[in-house]
């Protein structure tokens, strides 16, 4: 459990740039 | 010993801590949660080479400056009153409670810091990639540094990787590495990181709310709102899945905490979650009086939250502090008998020793450590004294949860507009907006009332008491430092908040 929660913690972080750089993309504002 | 504590020293000592910790606890999780958007945000501009975005990160960056001076003045505060307040616990466990504060400081504070002067001073004086490679070790070291307090914290709930020292009356780290990956660390650090992430959100979410509202700034606004609601919205996931684990942990570790956190008197098969409920607060532990004026629960939902099984029995307050032989749930008072034989036991042991009597001093070990997990019972008066403040337990964690619920959904609605680019002209989307940063302050400050209130009247799980971790100090002595930094937070408090409300003023440099 200790692994699966630290490496889901990480994703959270990876995930959100890559998403928000997609979002930020698609509405025209980068 | 226990007989010549001034209760009122205690009480003054714990709300010292209090103070520093809640007046800490406004800055720290702005911090660890900022640094994250504010590497997304410069990283972007890297990529970009957008002047825009260069105004946006330093802008996010000068914010979180003034933020984190005032976070580092009152965690050192808080860092001596271990010493001051509470030396009787700084001198039974300093050996290893003071590992990861030690590392905490030499590793994780020097990088942050280090890096903190290159991210800040180091536009257009250091490589581009160098910077930003510093913004980044700046979220890594501030959460690195969580990751060992949080150690430390863990292991006061539940300490593993020790054992006690009869002939110092110290308790020694054994192994390093249970203390690390102690499960109540882990599962504290990625909870409260991820809540620190959300916070940060909120923080600017608000700000920019609030330059939509007035229709300034507004690509920096959509663009901050885009970046942070989206990392928000992740977070949000995030924290529920690892209040569930960190639920779970207490369930195992610390069930008296999770049964005053749910205002649970009698302990059932199949409990049922409370969803909604008004807590008798004159409701005692031996009394008939009803637990709560009003409630609807979910049924089972509290035995899968706490076991992982729907069915299964949760413990209230009434069986962890009577016991319940029909679920083998050994009670306090029973607990307390043992506690008090280990310390007869460690005396005995103490004085066959002086005596040069081994044998004595072996048969007195012997029968200590039959009864050493007790040991804390043992300076206890009564079995009610293991009771928890249930009714500030229980609201504040019903409060942390309905926040936490509603966090999510703001998120989302904000993606929505933004999406559907009328973002601006939701007027009352974004006066809540303004207001999400303050609930988000609320929900982070009943987190810290639940885990810390609910493991009352412990300092060490089981272990030491409040009341023996204390100092020898008269109530007047912690009185007169609770005022000086009641004054002297509310200063640095007053001067944050209007340094920053300048800066949210000023707003970011335009090209």
């Amino acid at each position: 459990m200790n692994t699966f929660l630290l490496v889901s913690w990480l994703a959270v972080i990876v995930v959100s740039y890559q998403a928000a750089v997609f979002m930020l993309k698609k509405l025209d504002l980068l | 010993m226990i007989e010549n504590v001034d209760p009122s020293m205690v009480s003054w000592a714990r709300a010292q801590f209090a103070l520093t910790a809640m007046y800490h606890w406004i800055f720290v999780p702005l911090t660890l949660g900022i640094t994250w958007i504010i590497a997304f945000y410069h990283t972007i501009y890297v990529k970009t080479g957008s002047e825009e975005w260069k105004n946006l990160t330093k802008f996010w960056m000068k914010l979180f400056g003034i933020n984190f001076a005032i976070g580092v003045a009152t965690g050192i505060i808080m860092e001596f009153e271990f010493g001051t307040n509470w030396s009787n616990y700084s001198w039974m466990v300093g050996d290893i409670f003071g590992a990861p504060l030690a590392i905490e400081g030499i590793a994780a504070f020097f990088l942050e810091a280090t890096f903190f002067a290159v991210m800040f001073f180091g536009w257009n004086r250091v490589s581009k990639r160098f910077h930003l490679f510093s913004t980044w070790m700046v979220a890594v070291g501030s959460n690195l540094s969580a990751v060992w307090i949080l150690v430390a914290n863990a292991w006061m709930q539940h300490p593993v990787g020790q054992a006690f020292n009869p002939d110092t009356a110290r308790f020694e780290m054994h192994n390093f590495s249970d203390v690390v990956f102690n499960p109540v660390a882990v599962s504290k650090f990625t909870h409260t990181t991820s809540a620190s992430m959300l916070f940060a959100s909120l923080f600017i979410l608000s700000i920019s709310s609030w330059y939509l509202l007035k229709g300034r700034h507004v690509l920096m606004a959509k663009r901050s709102i885009v970046v942070a609601a989206i990392f928000g919205l992740l977070a949000s996931g995030f924290v529920g899945f690892t209040g569930d684990e960190a639920a779970y942990e207490d369930a195992q570790h610390q069930p008296m905490k999770l049964a005053a956190f749910e205002g649970l008197y009698q302990g059932e098969k199949n409990a049922g979650l409370v969803a909604f409920g008004l807590i008798n607060s004159s409701k005692k532990v031996n009394d008939d009086q009803d637990p709560f004026h009003f409630e609807i629960r979910i049924p089972g939902i509290l035995s899968m939250l706490a076991n992982r099984k729907f069915g299964s029995f949760v413990p209230g307050i009434n069986d962890l502090v009577y016991g319940n032989e029909e679920q083998g749930i050994m009670g306090a008072a029973e607990k307390m008998e043992k506690g008090k034989i280990a310390i007869a036991q460690l005396d005995a042991y103490k004085k066959f020793k002086k005596a040069g009597d081994e044998e004595g001093a072996a048969a007195a070990l012997s029968i200590f450590d039959q009864n050493r997990d007790y040991l804390g019972y043992g300076f206890l008066n009564t079995p009610e004294e293991a009771v928890p403040p249930v009714a500030l337990s229980f609201n504040a964690f019903h409060i942390m949860v309905v926040l936490g619920t509603i966090f999510p959904l703001v998120f989302l609605a904000f993606l929505y507009f933004s999406y559907k680019d009328t973002l601006q002209e939701q007027k009352w989307l974004l006066g809540g907006g303004v207001i999400m940063f303050f609930l988000g302050l609320i929900a982070h400050q009943a987190g810290w009332v639940v885990a810390e209130v609910g493991r009352q009247p412990w300092a060490i799980q089981d272990l030491l008491p409040v009341t023996v971790a204390r100092s020898n100090l008269t109530a007047g002595t912690v009185q007169t430092t609770f005022f000086m930094f009641l004054v002297l937070f509310t200063i640095l408090l007053i001067a944050e908040v209007s340094i920053m409300l300048k800066q949210i003023s000023i707003g970011p440099e335009e090209n």
